[in-house]
Order: structure tokens, then sequence, then C-alpha cells
């Protein structure tokens, strides 16, 4: 029986203290009636560092919904937690940002027992006799030390994003072309692939390169836009973005 | 070699097998080779937060400094790297921003209190993790940003212990960190190239 306690009390340790550390005052979140936006089911969505909200109106004009807005606060936290809160809700992209930042060092007190032992000898004189002792004894006593840590609040925003529903037929979209003044113009590349598109069946996948369009070769986002301007995508010829040093880069035709 | 023998031993005895999550994929620097009239000069800045200063392998701000600038000399993009604060940042700049999050001391004292009474029988862990951002300013004006995130997780249990001899606390984090910027560097090297080199 006393086993058994010991057992269900080492069990509570366990398992509050490897549970606590991020779950208990994760998100405190909302998220959107999804009418109007595009859950992505499977999405490797990207996050955005971005100043504050006022860049929020740009990204809707791209063409993306809010899809949910998660704040924490108080606590150091990872924004893995928002990278897997946006693969559960579907969302392609994730916007973040810090505010009301407060840090401090600061040292927490913290305190071990340690033994102390003696080591004692003597001697006991009698009228008849002469005794020689010794021994040990050990107490315990605290000792005290610090340890360095940073003691920070901050509140960090995560705006979760989709696609507006309006999904083109062959399932991809494309990058952009750069606004930058003076910039050269560059390559196409494969911004979103769509859930169950024709695209997503061919393994197209985000990041990679527009060679061709049915059998028409794009060099940049000028053709692109020309090119789109009178015809339909039926065939589309990718290279696939080169991730691994042991891969090397290929060329996929899809038909559709 | 004194102080390595002693984090060696230190890191053997500590019984702690480093796993990270796999949020962010391992992947070489990417390296270009334009001509050198395309090749621009950037400076950069680094704003590091970190709850603990006591972490085994863990960079301090001033080697993540370095790190970063070698790394940005080697994608061979631009002529001249040079740090800045953020405050007097050039034309074209880099801010990186690092999160580094480890279990505060009464956090973790639990988890080492249950796994030291049990003589590691019982599995215990703790996560830290690692966000890496770098963000692109264009005249003032922020114009990019990549991030990614790793959690890393320590695992304190008997059977493990001969794998922590190599995925110990050093190794995990140089690990965890040199991907994490690898990762962040070739997405700003590749948004560099898209916007200002012509291929």
């Amino acid at each position: 029986m006393r086993r058994l306690q010991i057992a269900l009390q080492f069990t509570i340790i366990f398992v509050s203290s490897c549970t606590s550390n991020y779950y208990e005052d994760f998100y405190s979140s909302y998220e959107q009636p999804i009418e109007k936006c595009d859950v992505l089911k499977k999405t490797s969505p990207q996050i955005v560092e971005i100043e504050d909200l006022s860049m929020l109106p740009e990204w809707e004009a791209k063409g993306y919904c809010v899809l949910g807005k998660s704040e924490f606060e108080g606590k150091w936290q990872s924004r893995a937690w928002a990278v897997d809160h946006a693969q559960k809700i579907g969302a392609s992209h994730i916007l973040t940002y810090f505010q009301n930042t407060y840090m401090k060092l600061q040292n927490t007190p913290m305190s071990v027992p340690v033994a102390n032992t003696t080591y004692h000898t003597g001697n006991i004189y009698t009228p008849n006799h002469n005794i020689s002792y010794s021994g040990t004894s050990t107490s315990y006593q605290l000792a005290n030390f610090a340890v360095p840590e940073i003691y920070a609040t901050w509140k960090q925003i995560a705006i979760f994003l989709t696609p507006i529903k309006n999904r083109p037929a062959f399932g991809v979209e494309f990058d952009e072309a750069s606004r930058i003044p003076g910039a050269t113009d560059s390559p196409v590349k494969i911004r979103l692939v769509y859930n169950n598109s024709i695209a997503e069946k061919n393994g197209i996948k985000i990041g990679d390169e527009v060679v061709s369009i049915n059998g028409i070769r794009i060099k940049n986002h000028k053709e692109l836009k020309k090119f789109l301007s009178n015809e339909e995508i039926k065939i589309i010829e990718v290279r696939h973005e080169k991730k691994h040093y042991y891969f090397n880069m290929c060329h996929f035709k899809f038909m559709c | 070699m004194k102080k390595s023998i002693i984090i060696l031993i230190c890191v053997i005895l500590s019984s702690c097998v480093e796993i990270s999550s796999g949020y962010t994929i391992s992947q070489p620097l990417n390296k270009y080779t334009p001509i050198s009239s395309q090749k621009y000069d950037v400076t950069y800045s680094v704003s590091y937060f970190a709850n603990r200063l006591d972490i085994i392998g863990a960079n301090s701000e001033t080697d993540f400094r370095v790190k970063i600038a070698e790394k940005l000399k080697k994608t061979g993009l631009f002529s001249k790297v040079t740090y800045t604060s953020f405050e007097n940042k050039s034309d074209y700049h880099y801010h990186f921003k690092i999160i580094f999050n480890a279990p505060s001391v009464n956090e973790e004292m639990p988890v080492i209190y249950l796994s030291g009474v049990t003589m590691l029988l019982i599995p215990a862990w703790e996560t830290a993790s690692l966000d890496f951002s770098g963000i692109v300013y264009f005249k003032n004006k922020e114009i990019y940003s990549s991030s990614t995130p790793e959690i890393i997780k320590c695992y304190w249990w008997l059977p493990l212990i001969p794998i922590g001899i190599i995925w110990n606390d050093w190794f995990a984090m140089q690990h965890v960190e040199n991907k994490e910027m690898n990762y962040v560097i070739n997405k700003l090297s590749d948004f560099h190239q898209r916007a200002f080199i012509n291929k």
C-alpha cells in the first residue's frame, strides 16, 4: 500500500511537471467563420514577422483572409505551437509580432541540503579506567545559491491567414513580381498549391519554379502576365526547388 | 583542455538525451556566384533573447553575430557584410531575432528530482525552444521576413544514456542553431536573388 502511495505521488509530480511547461496558458484565440476562407488541410505554414497590425490590410489585399488570431502573454513561448495550431485549422501563413516586451535579469534563489560531518575524539577518565572514544556525527544544513535567469513578459500575437475561396482551375497560384524599385524581374515560382487540386495530385509543390505553361517558356512575371491574359493553363512544367544536397535538379511534366 | 574535459563529464553525467522535433528541415547553406557588379553591401544586427544563461552548447549573442556574418559571406551574394546596431541600420539591412526559451529553474526542479529519485527508471523530459527570424529592411521599410521555430526535447531515461553521449546538450544545440540559421539565411538569400540579381 505504501509503495502504491509513493508511486502515485511520483506519477502526480511527473505528470504535473511535464505537462505544465507550455499548455497551461497557451493561447487565448478566436477563430472566424470560414465561409469565405479556403481551409487548407495539408499545410506547411510560413511564419512572417510583421511590425504591427498596419500590415494586415496589405495581406488582405493580396487575397488572404484571417482564419483566426491567437495571443499569449506572460511566458516565453515558441512559435512552434503557432505552427501546430495553423496546421490544425488549415492556415497557410502566420503573421506574428510582439507587444509590450519587458525583460529583467534576476537571480532565482535556490537551496540544497549539504551534509556537515564532524569527527570527534576524546578521553573519559574514571578513577579506575581511562577510556578513549572516537566517532562521527552528521548534520544537514541548507546551502544557498542563485541561478541567473531572465524574467520576461511580453505579448506575442499570431494571426492565421488562408487564401480567400477562389480556386483557380489548375490549383496553383504564382508568386508576385518584386515591387522593389530598380529590382529586376525574376523567374516565377509556385506560391500556393490547393488541396485536392490537379496540381497537388501531380506532385507540384510550393516553391517550384515554373519552366513553361502549355509548352510556352515562361521566363519571368512579365511573360506570365501576358500569357494568362490570353490563355488558360492546360500543361505546366516545373522545376522542383532544390532542398537537399543529395537531390539533383530534375524536371517533371504534368498534364491535365 | 581542462574546461572541455569537465564539460564532457558534466554532459555525460547529465544523462540527458536531446532530440529536436523537426519543425525545421536540415539543409546546407545555398551558395551563389553573381558577378561582382551585382554584389551589394549589407549590414546586419542581432537581437538575442534567452531566459537561461547556463545551458551547455547554447550560443551567446556574440557567437551568433560571428556565425551569421560567416554564413552571409559564404552565400557569395554580398561584397561587404558589416555588423551594426538596429538603430544605425543602412539602406539594406538584415535584422535577426533569436529567442531561446529553456524551462526555468523552478519548472526544471520537479523533473530532475523525479529522475534523480527514481534513478532514471521513469522517463522524464523537459522542453526548450529556439525561434530564429530574419527580417529584411530596404530604406528603413520591412520588405521581407522569414522565421522558423524548433522544439528541443531533453529526455532523462536509463535506456537512453548511451545515446546521450552523442545526442547531448552541446551537440543538439549546435545542430539546431546551425540548421535554423541555414534555413533563414537561405530564405533571405533566395529573396535577395529574386529581388535584386538578374539570373
